[in-house]
């Protein structure tokens, strides 16, 4: 492809996954879904004559502030696919279920991270893509704020936090044309609140007790392969 | 229980199914069927959440703004029902929602396959057919913007001819105003439209639709899209703009395909309007121009 004209396509996903105790087999399957995400999204857009001329994918592992210590939050650089592909398989596989304290999770400062990614420039075309997969709702912002790690230039608020996400005619942080947001957690609680007002955000509710449905999995992908 | 929104029942509960950032479902009011989208923008913030009043307030003034400007859009897209096109009926707000409802189109479609195996005549027919709908939006100033198989619902008829209905404007736009990024299928991208999402000053207006009806017209005609080299390019806008012509399929009808080629020609000025391209299929083999009767202002005086 020598084209001076070709459009071409650049694909940020930054997955934030709850590494917490209780997400436990729900893990597996979510690490399992991340690893095989480049196959199936490049298989999906094919089918549609459509192509990412390149694709990054950072990893953010989320716990509790008070509870986890160092291991409450914990990021990755973009890394770009398929060839750093062993790198990231590597990264994913490693994250192991432990810890978290009471039920809810530091989830929302995690959203801050990765609203926060150095989200490429490049290409003619962007989407810049957060999945977050979790089994339980956000503390609120803050909670964790006695932790020695906690980071002192979080958003301070929720307000702040969805200042930052941006919202039709308010600006934010991320273009507004490329931002995704896509969450499998439970329908309640801060959830709720971030499906019924952030802009070009889904949440597919996940139900207690049960996994992450492959039908799930698929309406994942079509959201990032239909919007390219 | 079902869920009712706006007093829209839903027969099939919403789903992002092959739609990307959107819910759609089935709905029944009245008695009569429906399509409703769900928007998942702007959103309107309840007063139940976790926001301050102020930024609440904010987000509110700002998605009402969006709505109605968009809310004109669907206005005078009502006025183009005339052909077959699927116009929003109803557009409205419900909790943080934004929805537009659109008359149920129910199948079953012909594929492309089918509509290629058609006799000429029929072919003919289906791609006038589809021009005169086109034409009833354009002439309002109206660009689709996503013009392909799947927003285009061809049925076969008692008579054995087919309608086509074009459905989901919602990508759509008043030529004056294009948004900062175009949105639609690569596939069938134009030029301009390629130009303008890489950051190109250029105007994309209803002739962005012709292109695209072309490149779908000649895959409606021989089963593909014209012919360029894919080693080099994906699309075919991108091989025009690379200065290699399309090749069109020698088995298309001299008639039609000289009508195709103007479709898809490089500079959008050079493509006739939908007016003149349904004109130009009716048999005749010169392209119609656009001559015709106009009412008489001050300057005929």
């Amino acid at each position: 492809m020598g084209s001076n004209y070709g459009s071409t396509y650049h694909v940020d996903i930054c997955m934030v996954i709850d590494a917490t105790g209780s997400m436990g087999p729900l893990l597996n399957l979510v690490k399992s879904n991340a690893l095989s995400f480049y196959g199936d999204l490049k298989a999906r857009m094919a089918a549609k004559d459509k192509q990412v001329d390149k694709l990054r994918v950072r990893v953010i592992a989320f716990r509790d502030y008070l509870a986890d210590g160092k291991d409450a939050m914990l990021l990755s650089d973009f890394l770009e696919l398929p060839e750093q592909a062993p790198e990231f398989e590597a990264l994913v596989r490693g994250i192991q279920p432990k810890g978290g304290g009471d039920d809810p999770e530091d989830s929302l400062e995690a959203l801050g991270y990765a609203i926060k990614s150095k989200w490429t420039r490049g290409g003619d075309k962007r989407r810049h893509v957060i999945v977050l997969w979790s089994d339980d709702v956000p503390h609120d912002l803050g909670f964790g704020r006695a932790a020695p790690n906690y980071p002192s230039r979080m958003a301070k608020s929720f307000d702040e936090l969805t200042e930052w996400w941006g919202a039709t005619g308010l600006g934010g942080v991320m273009n507004p044309n490329d931002k995704r947001l896509l969450i499998y957690a439970p329908n309640k609680g801060y959830w709720n609140d971030i499906m019924g007002v952030w802009d070009n955000t889904l949440l597919f509710p996940s139900e207690a007790g049960k996994g992450l449905e492959e039908t799930t999995y698929s309406a994942i992908l079509d959201a990032i392969a239909n919007s390219i | 229980m079902s869920t009712e929104i706006n007093g829209y029942r839903l027969t099939r509960e919403l789903s992002n199914e092959n739609a990307g950032m959107c819910q759609w479902g089935f709905a029944e009011k009245d008695g009569h069927e429906y399509f409703i989208k769900q928007f998942l923008k702007p959103k309107y913030p309840g007063d139940d959440g976790k926001l301050s009043p102020a930024l609440v307030q904010r987000m509110r003034d700002a998605a009402e703004r969006a709505y109605q400007r968009r809310k004109t859009f669907y206005d005078r897209l009502r006025e183009c029902r005339a052909g077959n096109n699927v116009v929003v009926e109803d557009y409205f707000r419900f909790g943080n929602f934004y929805y537009a409802v659109t008359d149920r189109v129910r199948g079953p479609y012909l594929s492309v396959e089918e509509i290629a195996a058609l006799p000429e005549e029929k072919k003919r027919v289906l791609l006038r057919a589809i021009l005169f709908s086109v034409t009833q939006f354009h002439e309002k100033g109206i660009v689709h913007s996503d013009l392909k198989p799947d927003n285009i619902m061809v049925r076969s008829t008692a008579a054995g001819y087919c309608t086509a209905k074009i459905i989901d404007f919602d990508s759509g736009y008043f030529s004056f105003d294009p948004p900062e990024e175009i949105i639609g299928d690569q596939v069938y991208f134009s030029p301009e439209a390629l130009l303008h999402n890489m950051g190109r000053e250029t105007a994309v207006t209803e002739k962005a639709d012709i292109f695209a009806l072309g490149l779908l017209f000649h895959l409606y005609w021989t089963g593909s899209l014209p012919g360029f080299d894919r080693q080099e390019h994906r699309y075919a806008n991108e091989a025009l703009l690379e200065g290699e012509p399309l090749e069109l399929d020698s088995a298309i009808p001299g008639d039609v395909r000289a009508v195709l080629e103007q479709m898809l020609a490089l500079d959008p000025a050079a493509r006739p309007d939908a007016r003149s391209a349904w004109e130009a299929l009716a048999g005749d083999a010169r392209l119609a121009r656009t001559a015709r009767f106009r009412s008489p202002t001050d300057d005929d005086l």
